[in-house]
């Protein structure tokens, strides 16, 4: 149960859904745009957050696109974990989101949701990093088209009442020859000690993980490192740690141990692809 | 635009009837279906997505009651326990012994009952997947295997 | 009737939505309670703002410790229901928020501030025992609710039990093989699916109705009576269906906050639902365990002596620890024939949560040692783990450590377990260990033992009455919590009276105002205790219905017999009268009515049991020894330190299985639970502050792809006193596997793994720490 009352809104119109956010917050109410909900509400329930607005946003035709159109892939927003396992329109993202939670959770948690929420994981952007997805985001002003770098950087670089709309993936690496691999502690619903994604590119190696520092990354050096002719994961992963760019998460697991992970997911991953 | 605020009154399509409550947009569905209408088959376990005890079915897809608001429910076909009537899942939970207190076996009724719905043919792996959205702290989840693959046309 | 595949009788209600727990039911005018806990493990409670909790609209009451000035506790009374001036863990109940809405009362209990004073914190229980210790309790102060329990003056030690039997230095100087080994096992919880509830009102006349989520309701009774000076008849409690209990629900908790509750808005019904979070941080948990363990052994592999210290982590408050730190004394030695022995158990403060009992009651933590050690042993001296475990297992004409002398009514058969369990696993000394490219297969096994600990003057009964139809209605105080209690006494009854189990209608909720007292739904003790009533029942009703019938077929009442709900003549079978026209009376043609109503009714009580005796710890504990033997299959992975569970068994002397396809699920939760205990379970403390608690970050067992195998069969050897020959198993399955797990890692790593719960991390460290 959650200890406050708000009010909710569910607009069909994308223009109607930012609009409304800035009139809310002109009357200096606190709004939030709300797509599978499940983090907003259990969140709430134990009093981490508070607002008094909800934007429902999944009756928006944008932000609920599944398509492929002129060889790009669109998903929106608030489509739903479990329909971009089923749709299998982005294979590498299909198998990224199966193992986001449970499958029932996966039936209520959108693409938008895991990725703007509170958890530091955020396991869906990997394969959108991979492949170079592009996003778009809307607000009083329109309509932008972002890279996936430029929205993601640590966090989303995204501001109050803009509005996550959809993310665009080019098909050809989409299709690419692809490797995901979540190791957890024990159980197998739960947070990653170490989730990788990798896509192997007109010969480069694209790699991006989550659970090693505290946002999920892509690593430019890391992967002028990997991809060296002369590459030797033994010898060289030192520089790997190295190149890092923030300190290994510690909690639930040891940083020395999520390395050993990770050196053992690489040595898979090069493999696999 | 749809807009609710203060306590409303929805209608819910709940086991094929419609049921005129009041609400506050702030209750979860499970709430509702608990305090408001006496459907309290679904189980507040943990309130937090995690244990499953809460899960019913909206247009046939198992959805964890308690992180669904009662509005986002309106105008969806909503499936509780209390909804079957003779279902072979039921029969099947009977006669595997597929649990013991009790208290999850309404959310992995509901599972199962969607998974024979969406996948009659699902395999172990999907059955696995289905039903690992769910806690039974009783059984070792042997016997609502046994049970789901009984329902399953493979 | 015995020995059959029927569903329990509750099984329709449970797969519909019908079957009802306490937090199903709403009561006309039911106000909702809401918890204020503790935000430091130990501090002192300086002051409590409450104006901004009481500004919210719809807020009743609030109740802080202050107002009732009184210490609980089952065995030593050392809790305040409501932190008085100090919290001594993380997560303690300091106030009550009492409101007409849930919202309200939730809200309210967000905004309640408190300004403490933090205390230095004790960590672990060998920590706690340390000279210079903060002391937690003044011990000596505290009204002892039992008299055999032993608070250390001046220390944080609830309860010291001394087991020594034979002598020590001897069987110490007989040895070839020494092995010594520590442990320090972590608390965990018990994560029944239903979070604890309780609805109070106070009626009037200031009687009081409960409803509660209780494996105890006739505890409740008489701890709420004592607490708050009520007459026990006054109170009454009724418990619907429980979903899940462990052990957890035997403590009475909740219904003392949910009374206080009622108590400050004027009796009015109040419900307290513990949300998940506050289940697992605030009401009692499961205990840790720091143990010493040495054993000597001699050249020919018998074991000669064992010394052990046992400090049971208790948390904050003892509940029923001192009681635990007892069960294990009593079996400490795990199922082996040692001579000579030397024990102390103690149950020992801590700023963890309290903890109360668990399945097992201490032997699932114990025999983790002791199952460690012997196949150390086994590796010292070059032994096959097995055929150690069967050379020394404990044997008819034996004494246990309180020196019982073990026969084969009072002791299952061990060495038959063993026997079986090695067949089924087909253990050999060429397949206990395979090493196939990257991976080990490996197996490891334990040996278990446990009595059942009751309180000397336990007590059950049951009331036997009929239907006009001649079907039965069997009305006991037994809780119903998955343990199917309800069909096994439906099934005894049904051998009994020779009827058709579908015929008897047991009573699924208990109200203590009209069932008869069951001393608590624990201990796995049900079908002996509720068993032996509904006989003695059976038994009174059977002598009524011949009586009767004897009168109608006009005959003595020994040529008759009952079967199929009629009375026969056994020579004549043709002269017969059905239930139906006795029970409520033999009618006669012409109107008259002779015999009134038939009820049967049984009462039993646990009989030779004693105390303790405090110098050396002779005594009997107990009214059998269930044992058993388990195996469980490991694949480890040699790289990353990882391990798929290939199979998990048990074979356990059941003495006799009253319905086999539930009683062997009923195991196998056990074993389930073990294995999350083994691989996953503990809580997670930074500076005692409980950091694991939800179900997200708190991990049990799930349903798993590759699942273990999981396989029980039972031996049969009847106790001669319980009914038809069953013993108690229900709660047995957890308590070795989690060993058998560590042994058979421990071979295929090849390193000695003594720590809980076992992941790919865990492992890894142990390796990295042998490097």
């Amino acid at each position: 149960m959650i200890p406050f009352d708000f009010d909710y809104y569910k607009p069909s119109a994308i223009l109607d859904a930012v609009n409304l956010f800035y009139k809310l917050k002109a009357e200096n109410k606190t709004p939030v745009y709300y797509g599978g909900g499940t983090e907003i509400i259990s969140r709430a329930r134990v009093g981490n957050i508070r607002f008094d607005s909800v934007i429902d946003i999944k009756n928006i035709a944008e932000c609920a696109c599944l398509n492929i159109e002129n060889e790009r892939i669109n998903i929106g927003s608030a489509v739903e974990l479990n329909k971009i396992t089923e749709s299998n329109v982005f294979p590498l993202l299909a198998d990224t989101v199966k193992r986001i939670a449970d499958h029932t959770v996966q039936c209520k948690i959108t693409l938008g949701g895991n990725i703007l929420g509170n958890i530091k994981y955020k396991e869906g952007i990997l394969p959108l990093m991979l492949a170079d997805a592009k996003v778009s985001i809307l607000d009083q002003t329109g309509r932008k088209e972002l890279n996936i770098n430029e929205f993601f950087n640590k966090k989303p670089m995204i501001e109050e009442g803009q509005l996550l709309e959809k993310f665009s993936i080019d098909k050809k690496l989409a299709d690419s020859p692809w490797y995901h691999c979540k190791e957890v502690k024990m159980e197998k619903i739960d947070y990653p000690l170490i989730t990788v994604a990798a896509i192997r590119y007109r010969r480069g190696l694209r790699l991006a993980v989550s659970g090693l520092l505290e946002y999920p990354f892509r690593s430019a050096e890391i992967e002028s490192i990997i991809n060296n002719n002369q590459f030797d994961l033994d010898r060289d992963f030192n520089n790997i740690i190295n190149a890092l760019q923030g300190a290994v998460i510690k909690d639930k697991s040891s940083d020395k141990y999520r390395l050993f992970v990770l050196k053992k997911l690489l040595k898979a991953i090069l493999r696999e692809i | 635009m749809t807009e609710y605020s203060g306590v409303v009154e929805v209608r819910l399509d709940i086991n094929n009837e419609i049921k005129k409550t009041e609400i506050r947009p702030s209750e979860t569905l499970l709430y509702v279906l608990r305090n408001r209408l006496g459907l309290t088959g679904a189980k507040p376990g943990c309130e937090n997505g995690d244990c499953g005890a809460c899960t019913v079915l909206i247009d046939n897809m198992p959805i964890k009651s308690c992180l669904m608001l009662a509005v986002e429910a309106v105008g969806r076909k909503i499936l509780t326990v209390e909804g079957l009537k003779d279902a072979p899942a039921q029969k099947a939970f009977v006669e595997k012994n597929a649990f013991q207190c009790g208290y999850c076996t309404s959310g992995f009724l509901m599972v199962c009952h969607s998974l024979s719905i969406n996948h009659p043919k699902a395999d172990d792996k999907r059955i696995s997947e289905w039903l690992q959205s769910n806690i039974c702290r009783c059984t070792c989840y042997e016997e609502i295997t046994a049970a789901a693959k009984s329902i399953l046309s493979r | 009737m015995i020995n059959i595949d029927i569903s329990r009788k509750e099984a329709w209600d449970k797969v519909s939505g019908k079957a009802k727990y306490a937090g199903d039911y709403v009561f006309p005018g039911m106000l909702f309670a809401a918890l204020y806990l503790s935000k430091y493990p130990h501090a002192l409670i300086k002051s409590i703002n409450l104006d901004k909790a009481y500004a919210v609209e719809g807020v009743i009451s609030i109740v802080t410790g202050d107002k009732f000035n009184a210490l609980c506790g089952s065995v030593l009374k050392d809790r305040p229901p409501l932190a008085i001036d100090r919290a001594r863990y993380y997560g303690e109940p300091v106030a009550i928020v009492i409101a007409d809405n849930e919202m309200a009362a939730n809200a309210a209990a967000a905004l309640i501030e408190a300004e403490y004073e933090e205390l230095p914190i004790v960590e672990s229980p060998t920590a706690a025992i340390m000279p210079d210790a903060f002391l937690l309790h003044k011990v000596e102060d505290y009204e002892k609710a039992v008299d055999d329990v032993h608070p250390q003056k001046g220390a944080n030690i609830s309860t010291k039990i001394k087991i020594r039997k034979g002598d020590i230095n001897k069987g110490f100087k007989e040895a070839a093989y020494i092995e010594e080994a520590t442990f320090c096992l972590p608390q965990s919880d018990h994560i029944a699916m239903e979070t604890r509830c309780a609805v109070c009102e106070i009626m009037a006349d200031g009687s009081v109705n409960i409803m509660t989520s209780s494996q105890s309701p006739f505890s409740v009774r008489q701890q709420l009576s004592k607490i708050f000076k009520i007459e026990e008849g006054k109170i009454r409690v009724h418990v619907p269906l429980v979903g899940g209990g462990f052990g957890g629900k035997s403590a009475v908790f909740q219904e003392i906050l949910a009374y206080i509750a009622s108590y400050s808005v004027n009796g009015r019904a109040v419900k307290l639902a513990l949300m998940r979070e506050q289940d697992i941080i605030c009401a009692p948990c499961r205990m840790g365990l720091d143990a010493k363990i040495k054993f000597g052994m001699d050249k020919e592999g018998y074991f000669k002596a064992a010394e052990m210290v046992y400090l049971v982590d208790s948390g904050a408050y003892c509940d029923i620890s001192p009681k635990i730190a007892q069960a294990i004394a009593v079996d400490g030695t795990g199922p082996y024939n040692i001579e000579n022995v030397y024990c102390d158990s103690m149950s020992v403060y801590t700023n963890h949560p309290y903890v109360t009992a668990y399945r097992g009651f201490g032997h699932e933590s114990y025999t983790f040692c002791i199952e460690r050690v012997v196949d150390k042993l086994a590796k010292k001296a070059a032994m096959d783990p097995f055929e150690l475990r069967l050379k020394n297992c404990i044997r008819y004409e034996n004494f246990t450590p309180t020196q019982v002398k073990l026969n084969e009514s009072n002791m299952g058969n061990l060495e038959a377990c063993l026997n079986m369990l090695k067949s089924i696993v087909d253990w050999r000394e060429d397949n206990r260990v395979i090493s196939r490219n990257d991976k080990i297969i490996a197996k490891g096994i334990s040996a278990f033992w446990k009595t059942t600990n009751t309180p000397s003057d336990a007590v059950s009964g049951a009331v036997l009455t009929f239907n006009s139809d001649g079907g039965a209605n069997l009305t006991v105080g037994v809780v119903e919590y998955g343990q199917a209690s309800k069909t096994h006494l439906a099934q005894i009854l049904a051998e009994k009276l020779s009827m058709n189990p579908g015929r008897i209608n047991v009573n699924i909720d208990v109200r203590t105002e009209n069932a008869p007292e069951h001393w608590k739904t624990v201990a796995s003790l049900t079908n002996y205790l509720a068993g032996r009533a509904v006989l003695n029942a059976a038994e009174d009703a059977l002598r009524q219905l011949k009586a009767l019938a004897s009168v109608a077929l006009r005959c003595p009442v020994e040529d008759l017999d009952i079967e199929n709900e009629r009375v026969f003549i056994k020579h004549n079978p043709e002269y017969f009268i059905g239930f139906q026209d006795l029970v409520h009376g033999l009618k006669y043609a012409d109107g008259n009515n002779y015999g009134g109503q038939i009820i049967g009714r049984g009462g039993f009580g646990m009989s030779h049991l004693t105390k303790l005796a405090e110098d050396s710890g002779k005594g009997k504990p107990g009214h059998e020894w269930t044992t058993g033997a388990q195996e469980v299959e490991i694949e480890y992975d040699k790289n990353n330190h990882k391990y798929k569970i290939l199979k998990a068994v048990t074979v356990l002397d059941i003495g006799k299985s009253l319905n086999p396809g539930i009683d062997k699920g009923i195991v196998k939760g056990g074993m389930s639970m073990a294995l999350g205990i083994g691989s996953r379970e503990k809580f997670v403390y930074r500076d005692c502050r409980t950091e694991n608690t939800s179900l997200r970050t708190y991990k049990v067992y799930h349903k798993e792809y590759d699942a273990p195998a999981f396989i029980v069969e039972f031996v049969e050897t009847p106790n001669k006193e319980s009914p038809y020959g069953s013993r108690a198993f229900s709660e047995h399955g957890i308590i070795g596997i989690h060993a058998a797990l560590a042994n058979a890692l421990s071979a295929a790593a090849g390193c000695e793994i003594d720590t809980l719960p076992l992941d790919g991390e865990a492992i890894w460290q142990l390796m990295e720490a042998d490097k």
